[in-house]
């Protein structure tokens, strides 16, 4: 050992400086901060498809600039609960409003009330407080159906538990797919409410899985088997199902279209602000949702992702869903998401259990 | 001639490999420690209010729980089987018979390292799916459907993935491994079966390497598994801590219990290691090694051999293969059955696109800087696990390399936040986390084990006569490792960096968490896209980012043949 | 080697008359875990001379002969070149600024070098002109028969090839210090002796210090001008190969030095250097180094070279002449050896140069010159 231990701590020690001379490069440029200027750079944690077009759009506004983490809801939520003692984002962009209320609890999210006036959806989904924002919705779930293979089309949930939709209905799996919890606890939200509770919605998922439910894991792998015939009708994500009526041709075997069962559960885009934060970063983050919420800013989230995330229900007044979008669903609930939140664990593990 | 003593360096005092093991804490022990702790203690990291309980094992052991890790162990152990024996049989091919077609497996095993397991599953999908290419065939494929999508399919998929760990070990150990020992059995009466089976224990340290690992890869996994076991109620251990973790609100103190019981597996990993290996001396690789036969196959061995070598193929890279054409060739979600057009449209879209290029270079930087401290690092951890006789040190790092394994990537490098965002670091002004240079040593962490474990088997056969030798005839310690050890086992140490290269590139759960804001590693590109519905585009993205790694590959391989001396191309070449 | 070949680099080497390290030993000291390997050894090799450490496996011989090349360090004790200190208890220089060289039991040689480029590479200190090297090194080789075999890789050679090839990489660079470890160990007899004559005709050449270590007392005979005894890491015996074997200080050096075997009695009196043993009804003569009070319990040790087969002399009652049995008969290519089965125990390697057939009934005489008395139970039992 006497030969070679040195031979290692040099090799060491050559490792350690190969690291630091690579990353050093790199490293700079995240690390030079405009320390003592009035402008600091934003970082939006961000799980939606407009959100580096948005990061640029507000950038050129007010120069401010903006340091998009793009990524899925899932890591986003983890990278935030692991920071919980040192937070470093600024905003957190995502849908569905269960973890922002969970976030508001635990006060972390700073209150914020904008100047936008709210169209009545968009009444329906700001919470009292103000801890954080829509900034449009979607509905869970769209019932996509092949009308070249299928008549019946169902008028609720009910219809579905009847012999002409035994083998045909498949959803997502919860423990995959973010949008599908929320459908599951609108399920139970409509049929127990929460005085209720979740048995009554366990019931009906268990009436559908005896009526032959698939589950598959996620939108995409949902659509794939209604356009491969496994399903004839699929529970999915409202945008994720009139971007497929947007992208597919129709054919003699496959014509998609989409009804909307009472009642739909709302999955609105949600900003919030990180309440540890300095009072710049505050102040410009205020500046963001005012920016996301103006006619210029919704344009700028209805042109990124024309056949996926752009096709949301606007929650503000003065601006226009885009034409591929039906009218909104007239039957339509909010869950309280500070009720359905923390049931999330339990509810899927109850899933994966005895439905998939 | 002599020099005096006094202008000897005087020895260091410290111990010099401190500095190696401060390193190891700082990037290995520290996060995984601190991860495990918040089991107990929540309140230490902001997890909970309580600064020390056992509620979280509470909610953590459930019968689903120990359901799910029976199976994990099952599958552990069956996938960690498989491979190993796959491993040794291609290995024997490639490097001690004529078998036709022997040459491409080293490009092949690369690929397979490379190929993302969600392009398996997808391959195997739309294969076997109902109105599949089966069924279109002709073909009922409900039955293989059926027993695919359960443990079946999990064990195929996880040992495709460990099949190139195991082929690299071992193959690298096989390398060094003169014919004399075969020799000595055939004419002590054992025909060529017993003559592999020598072999075989001859390559304990290898092969014992390659069980660990793929076992504690396989524990981890939980994409595959739920891809694939969702009809068929098959849970894994690591279900839980996804769930956990996966749900708002995250629950940190609930995914640790999980991960502690993950250990224990490693643990009863590392003890079967132990008690097979115990006190025996694989040193074999030096001066007096003899030069390797190859055995000459007849005829119908070779139909046989390249019969297994194609179904292997077809199995491993293949169906994969056409996942990725399915995918990204075909418009739509890549349904076969309908009347899609086959185009390229997704590549020419994809191929100009500053989301591809900007995101692939960031990452062919990080991996490339990535491999190289690896390798060396590697070297030191290879030297220790491979010392003769079991030292503390060796155990300890042998069993915090294979925790960070078998402990699923995301909590990996949730471990790394809580270790690296600390309140009162950022107070001292360092400011690691949201750094390219955290990112870099999180993949470095992530790498070591597996490159160390597939340098084990070569260093471990080094005969430490070689390098006393150098020393005694005139050359300090550096020049002697440069000069004699270096050569020796330059082969293995390039197939090392291109093994640690291409897995760090398509590198998935660490780069989530740990990018800086504003850098994008390609497979977060990749993943987003996918998961905005565009599997065309995000599965070109992937097709594109493995090619380019593969070239990389070939062109390393390609200047070793170029630029390297003939001696040291002379080691393990067979005639 | 021709003059008129020699470069000036070359020729200022040659002028340094080569001399050899005088080497001292002081103290060594080392354990492994329990092992105690080293116990405390002294030694001292003058410039120049051939030391041969024998020992059996264990005896702590391949420890002392490491820790002076440098690959290891002892845990106390210092070690000296003339008269610049190369080892104590804290410092120690390393072994490629020792100016040695050493051939290793399992060679050691590299296999990515060719057999031309393992040789040069010990030459690589002495900063030679290249093409002065490569004539160096060629010769060398020749001197080992390996003229043939310059491009060859090792794992091309024969075992006997290799280890000539590890012969001429020490040789090259003329150290003032040559290191054997069991270098012969691997090889089969004849390749032994040619090669054992190689190693004591170069190395005397070459001028330098030689330690070599065995465990083959023929071979420690052969080559050294100096034989040490290494027993459980400390050294029991030196001296000339004659005088070890003549006088060897304890039973063990008596006993790893070669016997035919050995008889146990009782003392019955000194006579001048010799002490009376009755053993059974006989009674021997035996050197002893002191004085044996009568009636002490003895061991008799013989050596082969001792004793004496006769025909059965059963008239005869000459108490220094047993009768024996013949046992087993080995031809040894000058005559026979045997082994005897007498009253007092069995005697092997007994010469003659005529062969006695098995069974055969005879009488043996022991010379008492070739025998050593030891009390008994010395702690000696080998």
């Amino acid at each position: 050992m006497i030969l070679n231990s040195r031979v290692a701590a040099i090799g060491v020690a050559v490792a350690a400086a190969t690291l630091l001379a690579g990353c050093s490069g790199s490293a700079s440029g995240s690390t030079t901060s405009t320390a003592g200027s009035a402008v600091e750079p934003l970082i939006l944690y961000a799980a939606v498809g407009w959100d580096a077009d948005m990061g640029k759009a507000f950038t050129k506004q007010t120069g401010i600039p903006v340091k998009v983490v793009d990524d899925s809801t899932g890591p986003l939520l983890t990278k935030i609960a692991a920071e919980k003692n040192n937070p470093q984002w600024s905003m957190l962009w995502a849908d569905g409003d269960t973890a922002f209320a969970s976030l508001a609890k635990q006060g972390q999210l700073l209150a914020y009330t904008p100047a936008a006036s709210w169209n009545t959806v968009g009444q329906a989904i700001v919470p009292t407080d103000h801890t954080y924002n829509p900034t449009g919705t979607t509905v869970m779930a769209a019932l996509i159906y092949n009308s070249a293979k299928v008549t019946s089309v169902p008028a609720s949930y009910a219809d579905l538990l009847g012999s002409a939709y035994a083998g045909k209905v498949g959803m997502n799996d919860p423990s995959q797919s973010g949008p599908t919890y929320p459908f599951i606890a609108g399920v139970m939200n409509q049929l127990g409410g929460q005085s209720g509770g979740v048995a009554a919605g366990e019931t009906y998922f268990t009436k559908l899985k005896a009526n032959g439910l698939k589950v598959f894991p996620t939108n995409g792998d949902t659509l794939h088997a209604l356009e491969t015939g496994q399903i004839s009708y699929g529970l999915i994500q409202s945008s994720a199902a009139t971007g497929e009526t947007i992208k597919v041709k129709p054919t003699a075997d496959y014509v998609p279209k989409i009804v909307y069962l009472p009642e739909s559960t709302l999955l609105p885009s949600v900003i919030g602000i990180d309440k540890a934060v300095d009072a710049t970063q505050q102040a410009e983050a205020k500046k963001f949702v005012d920016f996301a919420l103006s006619p210029a800013g919704q344009k700028v989230m209805q042109a990124a992702d024309a056949s996926g995330d752009s096709l949301y229900w606007p929650v503000v007044n003065g601006v226009t869903a885009l034409p591929d979008l039906p009218a909104f669903p007239a039957k339509y609930q909010r869950i309280d998401p500070g009720y359905w939140g923390p049931l999330q664990s339990q509810v899927v593990t109850w899933f994966d259990a005895n439905i998939k | 001639m002599v020099q005096r003593l006094g202008d000897a360096a005087t020895r260091m005092r410290i111990n010099p490999l401190t500095f190696f093991w401060l390193l190891i804490v700082a990037i290995l022990i520290l996060p995984i420690v601190l991860f495990l702790a918040v089991a107990f203690s929540p309140r230490l990291l902001d997890q909970g209010p309580e600064w020390f309980t056992l509620s979280a094992f509470g909610s953590a052991l459930t019968s689903h729980l120990l359901t799910g890790l029976v199976n994990s162990f099952l599958i552990g152990v069956s996938t960690a089987v498989l491979s190993a024996v796959i491993g040794f049989a291609l290995s024997w091919i490639v490097l001690r018979t004529d078998a036709p077609a022997r040459r491409i497996w080293t490009g092949v095993v690369f690929a397979l390292l490379l190929t993302p397991s969600y392009l398996i599953a997808l391959g195997w999908e739309r294969l076997l799916e109902p109105n599949g290419v089966l069924q279109v065939l002709g073909v009922d494929a409900g039955w293989a459907h059926r027993i695919f999508y359960g443990p079946v399919g999990i064990v195929i998929v996880l040992t495709v993935k460990g099949i190139p760990f195991a082929y690299l070990a071992i193959s690298n150990a096989m390398r060094g491994l003169g014919h004399e020992f075969e020799d000595a059995v055939r004419v002590h009466g054992g025909g060529p079966i017993a003559a592999m089976r020598v072999v075989f224990s001859l390559l304990g340290p290898a092969v014992w390497s390659a069980l660990a690992i793929v076992f504690a890869e396989s524990v981890s996994d939980f994409g595959v598994a739920s891809t694939l076991a969702n009809d068929a109620h098959f849970s894994v251990a690591t279900y839980s801590l996804y769930n956990a973790v996966q749900a708002f609100p995250v629950n940190f103190p609930v995914a640790s219990a999980v991960s502690w019981l993950l250990l224990v597996l490693v643990v009863l990993a590392l003890v079967m290691q132990g008690w097979a290996l115990r006190g025996r001396s694989f040193r074999v690789l030096g001066g007096r090694t003899r030069p390797v036969l190859r055995h000459q196959l007849s005829l119908p061995r070779k139909v046989i051999c390249t019969l297994s070598l194609g179904l292997l193929l077809a199995v491993s890279l293949g169906i994969p293969a056409f996942g990725a054409v399915s995918a990204s060739l075909i418009d739509g979600l890549g349904s076969l059955a309908g009347t899609h057009q086959w185009s390229l449209a997704n590549y020419q879209r994809v191929i100009g696109s500053p989301a591809l290029s900007d995101p692939l270079i960031y990452s062919a930087q990080l991996a490339a800087i990535c491999a190289t401290v690896t390798l060396i690092l590697a070297v030191v951890c290879a030297r220790l696990l491979a010392s003769k006789g079991a030292t503390i040190a060796g155990r300890i790092l042998d069993l915090v390399l294979l925790a960070a394994v078998a402990l699923p990537g995301i909590v990996f490098a949730a471990g790394y936040i809580f270790a690296y965002n600390l309140p009162f670091t950022n107070a001292l002004g360092i400011h690691l986390y949201g750094t390219t240079a955290l990112l870099v040593l999180a993949y470095l962490a992530t790498a070591l084990p597996s490159t160390s474990r597939v340098l084990v088997g070569t260093m471990s056969q080094i005969q430490e006569s070689m390098s006393e030798a150098s020393r005694v005839h005139g050359s300090g310690a550096i020049r002697s490792w440069l000069t004699i050890v270096l050569p020796v086992i330059a082969r293995p140490l390039l197939s090392a960096w291109l093994l640690t290269y291409t897995a760090t590139l398509l590198e998935l759960p660490v780069s989530q968490l740990l990018a800086p804001p504003g850098y994008q590693p390609i497979s977060v590109g990749i993943t987003n896209t996918l998961g905005k519905y565009d599997f065309g585009g995000g599965t070109a993205m992937e097709v594109l980012a493995i090619l380019s790694a593969l070239v990389v590959v070939g062109v390393g391989y390609l200047l070793f043949r170029l630029l390297a001396p003939a001696g040291w191309q002379h080691i393990g070449r067979a005639r | 080697m021709s003059a008129t070949q020699l470069t000036g680099t070359d020729r200022r080497h040659a002028a340094e008359a080569p001399s050899g390290h005088e080497v001292t030993v002081r103290g060594a000291r080392k354990r492994y875990g329990a092992v105690e390997a080293l116990a405390g050894v002294d030694l001292d090799i003058e410039a120049g001379r051939f030391m041969v450490l024998l020992g059996p496996s264990g005896s702590g011989k391949s420890t002392l002969i490491r820790g002076i090349a440098g690959i290891e360090r002892f845990d106390s004790g210092s070690i000296h070149f003339g008269a610049v200190p190369v080892s104590d208890g804290r410092r120690s220089l390393p072994a490629e600024r020792r100016d040695l060289a050493m051939v290793f039991q399992d060679y050691a040689l590299w296999p990515h070098l060719t057999v031309q480029q393992n040789v040069a590479y010990a030459l690589r200190r002495r900063r030679i002109a290249a093409a002065a090297a490569r004539i160096r090194v060629l010769e060398t080789l020749e001197r080992v028969g390996l003229a043939a075999k310059v491009d060859n890789y090792p794992n091309e050679l024969s075992g006997g090839q290799q280890q000539r090839v590890a012969l001429a990489r020490a040789l090259v660079g003329r150290p003032a210090l040559l290191l054997f470890d069991e270098p012969l160990s691997n090889l089969d007899a004849d390749l032994r002796e040619r090669l054992r004559v190689e190693i004591s005709t170069l190395t005397r050449e070459s001028g330098a210090t030689t330690l070599y270590i065995t465990h083959d007392q023929a071979e420690a005979f052969a080559l050294a001008d100096e034989v040490g005894v290494l027993r459980n890491g400390r050294l029991e015996q030196r001296g000339a190969p004659e005088e070890i074997f003549r006088h060897p200080a304890t039973p063990f050096v008596a006993r790893f030095t070669g016997l035919a075997g050995s008889f146990t009695g009782h003392s019955v009196g000194d006579l001048g250097g010799y002490s009376r043993v009755r053993v059974g009804e006989h009674e021997l003569l035996g050197k002893t180094t002191g004085t044996v009070s009568a009636g002490t319990a003895v061991d008799l040790l013989i050596r082969p070279t001792a004793t004496t087969l006769h025909e059965t002399r059963s008239d005869q009652n000459d108490v220094t002449t047993m009768a024996a049995i013949v046992i087993d008969v080995a031809y040894r290519g000058r005559g026979y050896e045997h082994v005897v089965e007498c009253s007092a125990g069995r005697l092997a390697a007994v010469f003659d140069l005529r062969a006695w057939t098995r069974g055969t009934r005879c009488s043996i005489t022991i010379d008492p010159d070739g025998c050593m008395v030891f009390p008994s139970g010395d702690g000696s039992q080998n």
